[in-house]
C-alpha cells in the first residue's frame, strides 16, 4: 500500500478513537441518540479506513478475539445474531413472548453509571443492541473488504 | 399425553441417525421402542373412549391467533393413530432388515419417525391450524422419503410430483379450513363440528370446493391419482407405511372427520359419492393393466381410497334416502378402512420381501416361490384373499358392508342420469370388486403357486431375516383373527370410529346397534359390532353376499384370461392416455416453468438496473392506487403546509441537493455521478440536522460515506460507461423517477394531515417509551424493543447479503472449485448463472452488472 504517511498515521490514531466513540454511541443509544446500528456503522468506517491506509491483510488481523487468535467476520456476524437471537429467547424462557424485554431489576435495578456521560442498563435489550453491533460491523466489512481484495 | 406423543416421535427422529451411529444394525429395534410406546399409550385409552370420553387436551400455543395445540382423541383419531403407531412399529423393524448395510439408513428413520409424529399429530390435532400444520409437515416428510434414492432421477420426480400436487392441495386446504373457521367462528375441530347450520352459510360452496380439494390430491382421487403410482420410486417400508395405511389416507380422515358437520348436505354427500366412485372405477381399471408388484398395489390402494371417500358421501342423509340406512356407508368406509390398512401393508411388506430376495420387480416373471419362502408366501396369500373379499376374512366384512350399503333399496334415493343412484352404485361396486379380485390374484397367487416363468432363468427365493417376517405375518394374522372375535379390541375401535364419523341422527339408539348376523341385520342391544362370528361366514342366501361371490367368481375368470383383457384394455388405454391427468399435469408443469422462465427474464434479469425500476414501478402503482381510493373515499385531504419563510440555511441546502441530483443525472463519468449522490446523501443528513433528527442524521452520514466508499471499490468493476439505453427508455425512466419522487411527496404531505381517521402511534410510543421499555430514545426503542422481531429479520437479511457478496466476489476470482465439492448435484450451467459470468448480448461488459446488495441498505 503506497498510501500517504499523513492518511496512515490519521488512520493507526482514529481507530481506537472511532471504536471507543463506536462503543459509547452503542451503550447511550438507549436514552440519547445512538445506538447499535450506527455504531456498528462507525467502527466499520474505521475498519475501512484502516484498510484503505494499511491494506486488507493489515485491517483483517486487526479483528482478534480477546486471546489472541483471529476474528472472522464470518465469525463475527455469527456472534452478533446469536446475541440478538439469544436474547430474545430469554424472555421466551422467562416464561413470556420471545423478545419480551428483561431488565435487571425491571429498569430501576443497578445501573452502571459512566462517569457523568451517562448510565448503562442492562438486560436483553442492550444484549440485542449489541448483536447488532457485531451483525452490522461484519456484513460491510465483509462487503468492502471483499471488494478490496477483489481489486487487488 | 398426546402432545407428550408426539414429542416423544419427534425427539426420536431428530436423535434418530445418532442412534443409528450408536447401535448398528440394532438401532432399529431401539426406535420401534417409541412407537411401539405411543401404540400401547393409545391402546389403553381404548375403554374410555368407547365409551364415548374423549381424551383431550389444550396447551396454549399462539393463542393471539387462536392457534393451539390442542389435541382430541375419539374413536376415529384413535383408530387412526393406533394404525399409524401400530403399523408404523412394525415398519421400523422390517426397515431395520430391508436396508441393513444401506448407508443412509440412520437419515431414513429420521424421515420415517417425522412423518409419524406428523402423521400422529394430524389425526389428533383439535385445532384446524394445528391440522394444516401436521397435514403440511406430512407432505414435506413424505417428499424426503419418496426421494430417498436421491441419486435416482425418476426418484426425484416422483418426489417432486407428489409434493406439487399435495402442496397444491395443502394450499387449497389452508384456504378450505379458514374458510371453515370465519364459518363457524372458531379455530377448534370439535366446535365446529358441532356448529349448526354451517352448509347454509353463503361461503359454504367455497368451502366445500377447497376442502375435497385438499383431501383430494392427499388421498389421490380422480383426476389426482397419478402421483401415487409413481410414488413407489420410495423404498418399499415407505410404500407400505405412507402409500398404503397412512399418508393418504389423511384426505380420508379429513372427510370421515368433517363429515359429521356436514352430512346432511347434498352438496357433500354427492361430491364425495361422485369422485370417489370415479376413482375406485377408474384406479381398479388402471390396476389391471400394471404388471409391477408394487406399481399393482399402489393403483388397487387408489381405488380403495375412492371407496373409502365414497362411502363415507353416502353415509350423509344429504344423498336423499332414509337416514337410517345411512350408517352403513360409515360402517363401510371404517371397516374397510381397517381392513385395506391391514391387508395392503402386508402384501406392501411381501411385495418388499419378494424383490428384494429375488430381485424381480416384475409379477408375471415371478413363480413357484411357495417352495422356498413359505411364511412370506402365505402371508401373501391371506393379504391377497382379504383383498379379495374372500370370507372369512377381514377384507370380506368390509366388502359386505360395501355392498349392502350400495344395495340397500332406501339406502340412496336420488337417480343418477335416470337410472337408479343404487342400481349404478351397486354395479360400479361390484365392477371395481371384480377387478380387485383379479388382481388380488396376481398379486397374492402368482408369486407362489403359478408354476415358474418358462422363459426366465431360474427365480431363487429364500426366506428373509426373521425380523422382516414379523410384519407381514401380525397384520396377515389380524386379518384372520378380527372376524373371528367381534368381542375384542379391533371391534371396539371400529364401533367407537364409526361413531365419530357418523351424522347425528345416525347416532340415535337404535341405528347404532346393528349387527351383522346370520340373517342380514338385527337389532341387538349391545355395541354396534362388525364382527362375523363363525356361523355368520355361511350366510343364508341374501342379494350381497350372492353379489360377493359371483365377485370373486368373475375376477378369477378375469385373472385366468388376463392375457386376453389385456390386450383388450391396452387398446383403449392407448386412445385415452393422451387426455389423461397425468399428460395434462406435465402440460401444466411444463407451462409454470415456461412462465416462470419468461417472467423471469421481464423481471428478474440479472441486471440491477431492472430490478430498481421494478421496484420502483411497483411501489409507486401500489402508493398510488391506495392513496387514490383513500382519498376518493374522502378520509384525509391534501393539506398545503402553511408558507413560511424558508431560513437562509434551508434555501442553501435545498438549492444543494437540487443542483446534485441534476448534477448526477447529466455527468458521463462514474466517479462524479457517485460523488455528486454523496452531495445529495449528505444534504439530506444536514436537513434532518436541521429538523432535530441527530439519530437519523447520524446514521445517514455513516451510510452515505460507506456507500461511497463501497461505489468507488466497485466502480473498478464497472466497464467503460457508455450510453445503451434508447432515448424512450430514458425518457421512460425519467417517468418513472418523477411519478416516484412525487407519490412520496404526496405520502409525506399526506403524513402531515391532523385530521387523519386513525390514531397515531408516534404520540403512544413517545408515552411508552419510557414508562414500559425504560428508555429515553424513541427511535432506538422502537429498533430494539417495540419492533424488535423486524430489526431481527432486517439483520439476518444484511447477514445473508453479506453472504451473497462474498460468494459472488470469490466465485468471480475463480475460485469455484472450493465450493464444488459440497454441491455436487449442482447443475454447473445453474452456477454460472449464480456467478453471472453467462455473456450478455448487449454489454461487453455486462458480467459485471450482475445484482449486488449495496452497503447500508437496512
Amino acid at each position: 500500500m503506497n498510501s500517504s504517511i499523513i492518511f496512515r498515521t490519521a488512520a493507526k490514531t482514529l481507530l481506537p478513537l472511532l471504536a471507543l466513540f463506536s462503543v459509547v454511541i452503542l451503550l447511550r443509544g438507549h436514552n440519547e441518540p445512538g445506538g447499535g446500528f450506527v455504531g456498528g456503522l462507525l467502527i466499520a468506517s474505521a475498519f475501512a479506513l484502516y484498510s484503505m491506509a494499511f491494506g486488507v491483510d493489515e485491517a483483517r488481523s486487526m479483528l482478534r478475539w480477546p486471546w489472541g487468535g483471529r476474528l472472522r467476520l464470518q465469525t463475527l456476524i455469527g456472534l452478533g445474531l446469536a446475541a440478538a437471537l439469544g436474547s430474545g429467547v430469554v424472555g421466551l424462557v422467562l416464561g413470556g413472548a420471545p423478545f419480551e424485554a428483561w431488565w435487571n431489576g425491571g429498569g430501576k435495578g443497578w445501573d452502571l453509571s459512566v462517569l457523568d456521560l451517562g448510565v448503562i442498563k442492562f438486560g436483553t435489550v442492550l444484549l440485542f443492541d449489541v448483536g447488532v453491533y457485531l451483525t452490522v460491523l461484519g456484513v460491510v466489512l465483509s462487503f468492502i473488504f471483499t471488494l478490496e481484495e477483489s481489486n487487488a | 399425553m398426546l402432545l407428550g406423543s408426539v414429542l416423544i416421535l419427534a425427539g426420536l427422529s431428530v436423535a434418530a441417525p445418532f442412534v443409528h451411529r450408536a447401535l448398528g444394525r440394532f438401532s432399529g429395534y431401539a426406535l420401534a421402542a417409541g412407537p411401539a410406546f405411543v401404540f400401547i399409550y393409545l391402546a389403553s385409552q381404548l375403554g374410555g373412549v368407547s365409551a364415548g370420553q374423549a381424551v383431550v387436551e389444550a396447551t396454549a400455543w399462539v393463542p393471539g391467533l387462536g392457534v393451539n395445540l390442542d389435541f382430541r382423541l375419539d374413536g376415529l383419531a384413535l383408530l387412526f393413530s393406533m394404525l399409524i403407531s401400530g403399523i408404523g412399529t412394525l415398519i421400523v423393524l422390517y426397515a431395520s432388515g430391508y436396508l441393513q448395510g444401506h448407508p443412509l439408513q440412520g437419515r431414513f428413520y429420521c424421515y420415517l419417525l417425522a412423518f409419524m409424529t406428523s402423521m400422529l399429530g394430524l389425526v389428533t390435532a383439535d385445532n384446524i391450524l394445528l391440522l394444516f400444520i401436521f397435514w403440511e409437515l406430512t407432505s414435506i416428510t413424505s417428499y424426503l422419503l419418496i426421494g430417498f434414492d436421491h441419486d435416482k432421477p425418476e426418484a426425484r420426480k416422483s418426489a417432486l410430483q407428489a409434493l406439487v400436487i399435495t402442496g397444491l392441495g395443502g394450499l387449497s386446504l389452508l384456504a378450505g379450513l379458514i374458510l371453515l373457521g370465519i364459518m363457524a367462528g372458531t379455530w377448534n375441530l370439535t366446535e365446529i363440528i358441532e356448529t349448526e347450520g354451517l352448509t347454509d352459510h353463503a361461503l359454504w360452496p367455497g368451502a366445500l370446493a377447497c376442502l375435497f380439494l385438499g383431501a383430494a390430491t392427499k388421498s389421490a382421487q380422480f383426476p389426482f391419482h397419478f402421483w401415487l403410482p409413481n410414488a413407489m420410486a420410495a423404498p418399499t417400508p415407505v410404500s407400505a407405511y405412507l402409500h398404503s395405511s397412512t399418508m393418504v389416507k389423511a384426505g380420508v380422515y379429513l372427510v370421515m372427520r368433517l363429515n359429521p358437520a356436514f352430512w346432511d348436505d347434498p352438496a357433500w354427500s354427492w361430491t364425495l359419492t361422485g369422485f370417489g366412485g370415479t376413482t375406485m372405477v377408474v384406479a381398479a381399471l388402471l390396476a389391471t393393466r400394471e404388471t409391477q408388484f408394487k406399481k399393482v398395489l399402489a393403483y388397487s390402494t387408489v381405488s380403495s381410497l375412492g371407496i373409502m371417500v365414497m362411502f363415507t358421501g353416502l353415509s350423509g342423509t344429504g344423498i336423499g334416502g332414509d337416514p337410517s340406512y345411512a350408517e352403513y356407508g360409515v360402517k363401510a368406509a371404517v371397516a374397510y378402512l381397517l381392513a385395506h390398512a391391514l391387508f395392503k401393508a402386508c402384501l406392501f411388506l411381501v411385495a418388499g420381501t419378494v424383490t428384494h430376495e429375488t430381485g424381480i420387480k416384475d409379477v408375471e416373471k415371478l413363480g413357484g416361490l411357495f417352495g422356498s419362502m413359505k411364511v412370506t408366501a402365505v402371508c401373501g396369500v391371506v393379504g391377497g384373499l382379504s383383498m379379495a373379499g374372500v370370507p372369512p376374512l377381514l377384507g370380506f366384512v368390509g366388502k359386505e358392508y360395501m355392498l349392502k350399503a350400495a344395495t340397500h333399496p332406501n339406502g340412496i334415493g336420488d337417480s343418477i342420469f335416470g337410472l337408479s343412484s343404487a342400481g349404478v352404485i351397486t354395479a360400479a361396486v361390484f365392477f371395481a370388486a371384480a377387478l380387485t379380485v383379479m388382481v388380488s390374484l396376481l398379486v397374492g397367487w402368482r408369486p407362489f403357486f403359478s408354476p415358474k416363468a418358462p422363459h426366465e432363468d431360474e427365480v431363487q427365493g429364500h426366506e428373509p431375516p426373521r425380523i422382516m417376517q414379523l410384519g407381514p405375518v401380525l397384520l396377515a394374522g389380524l386379518s384372520i383373527i378380527i372376524p373371528f372375535t367381534p368381542f375384542m379390541f379391533a371391534t371396539d375401535l371400529a364401533s367407537a370410529a364409526v361413531s365419530s364419523v357418523a351424522g347425528e341422527v345416525q347416532k340415535g339408539a337404535e341405528y347404532a346397534l346393528l349387527y351383522v348376523g346370520g340373517g342380514g341385520e338385527e337389532v341387538a342391544h349391545g355395541k354396534a359390532t362388525f364382527g362375523m362370528g363363525i356361523s355368520d361366514v355361511f350366510h343364508p342366501f341374501t342379494l350381497p353376499f350372492a353379489l360377493s361371490i359371483l365377485a370373486i367368481g368373475v375376477g378369477a375368470v378375469l385373472y385366468v384370461q388376463r392375457a386376453a383383457w389385456r390386450h383388450w384394455y391396452t387398446k383403449v388405454a392407448s386412445a385415452i392416455n393422451p387426455i389423461g391427468p397425468e399428460r395434462n399435469y406435465e402440460r401444466i408443469f411444463a407451462g409454470t416453468m415456461k412462465f416462470a422462465d419468461w417472467q423471469t427474464g421481464l423481471l428478474q434479469n440479472g441486471y440491477l438496473r431492472t430490478y430498481i425500476k421494478v421496484v420502483l414501478v411497483a411501489t409507486t402503482a401500489l402508493l398510488a392506487a391506495t392513496l387514490w381510493r383513500a382519498y376518493d373515499e374522502g378520509h384525509f385531504q391534501i393539506v398545503t403546509p402553511e408558507s413560511r419563510d424558508m431560513a437562509a440555511l434551508e434555501m442553501m441546502l435545498l438549492t444543494m441537493i437540487g443542483l446534485a441530483a441534476i448534477i448526477c443525472t447529466q455527468y458521463r463519468s462514474r466517479l462524479s455521478t457517485v460523488a455528486a449522490l454523496g452531495v445529495v446523501g449528505y444534504g439530506v443528513a444536514l436537513t434532518f440536522v436541521l429538523l432535530g433528527v441527530p439519530d437519523i442524521a447520524m446514521t445517514q452520514f455513516a451510510i452515505e460515506t460507506l456507500t461511497v466508499i463501497i461505489f468507488v471499490l466497485v466502480v473498478y468493476h464497472l466497464p467503460r460507461f457508455n450510453l445503451y439505453t434508447s432515448n424512450a427508455g430514458r425518457v421512460f425512466d425519467g417517468v418513472v423517477a418523477l411519478a416516484f419522487g412525487a407519490a412520496m411527496s404526496l405520502l409525506v404531505l399526506l403524513a402531515a394531515d391532523e385530521e387523519v381517521p386513525f390514531e397515531r402511534i408516534s404520540a403512544w410510543m413517545g408515552e411508552k417509551s419510557y414508562t414500559e421499555a425504560y428508555g429515553r430514545n424513541v427511535v432506538n426503542v422502537i429498533l430494539v424493543d417495540f419492533r424488535v422481531m423486524d430489526t431481527m429479520g432486517e439483520i439476518v437479511v444484511l447477514g445473508l447479503a453479506a453472504i451473497g457478496v462474498y460468494t459472488l466476489l470469490r466465485l468471480r476470482r475463480g475460485q469455484v472449485a472450493e465450493l464444488r465439492p459440497v454441491s455436487s448435484t449442482l447443475d454447473p450451467r445453474n452456477l454460472e448463472d449464480v456467478v453471472g459470468a453467462r455473456p450478455e448480448p448487449d454489454e461487453p461488459g455486462g458480467a459485471s452488472d450482475t445484482p449486488e446488495k449495496e452497503g447500508g441498505t437496512a
